[in-house]
């Protein structure tokens, strides 16, 4: 271009103006953003305070307006470290990313986002990390409902191919009020194209360093790992993603690991595999929930969409248990735990899906341990509903375990299913079902493989 | 009618395509405002460049380590403008060239919708290449009210800049008492391609940190990366560090590490 230049330059001016007005309109008929690589480092820590509807934003990344990026590297190492929020409606945001409108081609995404000796206190704030958002909705500012949680990820309007996302999203030693906590969240709606390799790979953890450490959280929400895609067609994505939450009370809250929800949508080839590398996948420990609160683990909720070839797994790395699906000393009042809930809907169509646990209740991977529940309290392990929709060549294989539990005036639920208006065709459904160690059960309600056919 | 003080600005204008040529040149400057000067809907420039009319600049050398623009025990006010070490390239071009500045403010006041600008560097038209930067600007026991402060900032907004290698260091700090920034916006390492300009082959190093600081009614933005439809980057590297340390942060908006491709 230069060396073009530079002969341009040593005619006549006029024309010189004219095709150098003419090169320059070629060149701004594109958008390219290739072989980008950029590297940050964000912190806010030694005693800072944040307060009075103060926002932070660490590692935001925006790709909308037709833009077409490729080979991009970006890594975002996001601290907030020994900080103070006080005072109402203060947001803090790591690691939020939207591709919205745009083609994102070779793009290897790496964030890790840490909060870490931070106190939220006096009033209501947000906090998300690590969220991924291709499509036409919004990232998150200020409203605590949008795919923009933690490590979420939407897809609408928006092409993505060969995508490689790592994200760690770590809150450590925190004590945190009357807040809404996203990590992990992936959207993908919006007629989004998704497809050709996209590889996720998420750690979720909310935890203590050190026994001498604090982490007290209070959230009206809580989401690690969510999954949501709504519209467009969807295929070929992977999924690794690790949720580990201790410490927390909730009260008439929202804690929500690793569900899929699919909402008219045409989905293919999705796996949501643990089976290779994470352990401990989902976990949940030291917990106590009131006031109606609803804890969910590795649910997934088919609405008006045609699925083929799910497979999602929660066996861990080896034939053994491995601790996923796993809740562990927990208090539950008048508050619900649904671990790895299926239901289908609405004219879904259904084909292909492979959804594991364990195989044996003796290790088995959907686990609540050392556990109270009192005053209308549920735990559902395993429970699928199937209303008017069609499934066929799937293939069920769960095992539950409840250990070491004091139940009082509660419900009990292991794998029962019940299927209504819809058809089942070359299912297979094996469950191992087991309630050990139950101390104290009073006025309690428990089904275990329970089966429910009927039509209208 | 604004003031205008210009210390040590070179200014290289053409009416024609390389009117003006410059190859070879070298400089150092060391350029000082301080003891109670106060500036007063006025403009202050100290050590800038300014290359307009299609100009051609060749191996040119401006600053070295010896190099100082320093503003101290002073105040900036009424709609005042402070522009130290920044360099303006506009309808010409640049190559194998080298800058430092090192741009100090300290001890000082900025309020009035004053406007402050350290290291900056923009294209507006032309180009730059095979050209190198290292920019320190820092802000010392400043208080800044109600006006506007960049550091470090690069903006092409029209034109190409081709293997760029940029370092830059920006801080505002106090180590004793805690200085105050209100209703103010605060940009450090910002990088901005526009519609119609072109990056490449570049790689640029920008290092923010602001310390011990009251914010309040503000808007705070370190280490972005602005990339606007229209324009075309590929080949480079940005790498930011930026940290707040010990800080107040009040109704404020405080961005680190923005992405913007749009």
């Amino acid at each position: 271009m230069s060396q073009l230049l530079t002969h341009l330059l040593k005619g006549d001016k006029m024309k010189k103006l004219v095709i150098l007005s003419v090169i320059a309109s070629f060149a701004l008929s594109q958008t390219a953003v290739t072989d980008l690589t950029i590297h940050q480092e964000n912190e806010v820590k030694n005693g800072s305070q944040l307060s009075n509807s103060a926002t932070v934003s660490q590692g935001q990344t925006d790709i909308k307006n037709n833009s077409n990026i490729e080979n991009v590297t970006i890594t975002q190492d996001s601290l907030i470290d020994n900080t103070q929020v006080t005072g109402e409606e203060s947001e803090i945001h790591q690691g939020l990313t939207s591709v919205d409108s745009s083609r994102l081609e070779n793009a290897d995404l790496s964030s890790t986002n840490t909060i870490k000796d931070v106190t939220v206190s006096n009033g209501k704030s947000i906090i998300t990390q690590g969220n991924l958002i291709i499509g036409g909705e919004s990232n998150v500012t200020g409203t605590a409902d949008s795919s923009g949680g933690s490590g979420g990820m939407g897809m609408g309007g928006s092409s993505g191919e060969n995508l490689d996302i790592n994200q760690t999203n770590l809150l450590e030693d925190t004590d945190i009020q009357s807040s809404t906590i996203h990590q992990g969240k992936i959207t993908i709606n919006n007629q989004a194209d998704v497809s050709i390799s996209f590889k996720l790979n998420q750690n979720n953890i909310i935890n203590r360093a050190t026994a001498n450490g604090t982490n007290t959280l209070n959230g009206s929400q809580l989401l690690q790992g969510v999954t949501n895609i709504s519209g467009g067609d969807t295929s070929d994505i992977e999924q690794k993603i690790k949720n580990v939450m201790e410490d927390i009370s909730v009260d008439g809250s929202i804690i929500n690991q690793s569900s899929m929800t699919l909402t008219n949508s045409t989905v293919s080839n999705i796996n949501n595999d643990t089976t290779s590398d994470i352990d401990d996948k989902n976990r949940i420990s030291y917990l106590t929930a009131t006031n109606n609160s609803n804890i969910l683990q590795s649910s997934i909720d088919i609405n008006s969409s045609t699925v083929d070839r799910l497979y999602k797994s929660d066996r861990g790395s080896a034939d053994e248990n491995r601790e996923n699906n796993w809740i562990h000393t927990v208090d539950i009042d008048n508050s619900t735990i649904k671990q790895s809930n299926f239901n289908a809907k609405n004219g879904s169509d259904i084909s292909n899906i492979t959804y594991l646990t364990h195989s044996s209740a003796v290790n088995a991977n959907n686990l609540i341990y050392n556990s109270t529940m009192r005053n209308a309290s549920e735990a559902n392990q395993d429970t699928t509903t199937i209303n008017n929709s069609h499934l066929e060549n799937d293939t069920f294989t769960r095992a539950n375990t409840l250990n070491t539990i004091t139940s009082n005036n509660s419900s009990i639920k292991q794998f029962n299913i019940e299927v209504s208006n819809s058809t089942l065709d070359n299912s297979n459904l094996s469950d191992q079902n087991l309630l050990y160690s139950i101390d104290n059960l009073e006025n309690s309600h428990i089904t275990q493989g329970n089966v429910i056919i009927s039509s209208d | 009618m604004k003031n205008i003080i210009i210390l040590l600005l070179f200014v290289l204008t053409g009416v024609e395509l390389y009117a003006s040529s410059v190859t070879n040149l070298t400089t150092t400057q060391n350029n000082q405002v301080k003891e109670n000067s106060n500036i007063d809907n006025s403009e202050l420039i100290q050590g800038g460049v300014k290359v307009s009319g299609t100009s051609y600049i060749n191996e040119v050398n401006i600053g070295n380590e010896d190099s100082k623009n320093l503003f101290q025990h002073s105040e900036l006010m009424e709609s005042s403008s402070l522009k130290q070490g920044t360099v303006d390239i506009n309808n010409s071009s640049m190559e194998r060239s080298n800058f430092y500045s090192s741009n100090e403010i300290i001890d000082s006041e900025i309020k009035g919708s004053s406007e402050i600008k350290q290291g900056t560097l923009k294209v507006n038209g032309g180009s730059i290449k095979d050209t190198t930067f290292t920019i320190n600007n820092s802000m010392e026991r400043v208080n800044i009210d109600n006006s506007r402060v960049s550091q470090s900032d690069i903006e092409v907004e029209n034109g190409s800049i081709d293997n760029l290698t940029f370092q830059g260091t920006h801080s505002i700090y106090n180590e004793s008492d805690a200085i105050s920034i209100t209703n103010s916006d605060i940009v450090q390492g910002k990088l901005s391609v526009n519609s119609g300009a072109s990056l490449s082959n570049s790689t640029i190093n920008m290092n923010s940190h602001i310390n011990n600081t009251n914010v309040t009614n503000a808007s705070i933005d370190l280490c972005s990366v602005y990339i606007e439809n229209g324009s075309s980057v590929n080949g480079s590297n940005f790498d930011g560090e930026c940290s707040i340390e010990d800080t107040e942060v009040i109704n404020s908006s405080l961005v680190q590490g923005r992405i913007l491709i749009h």
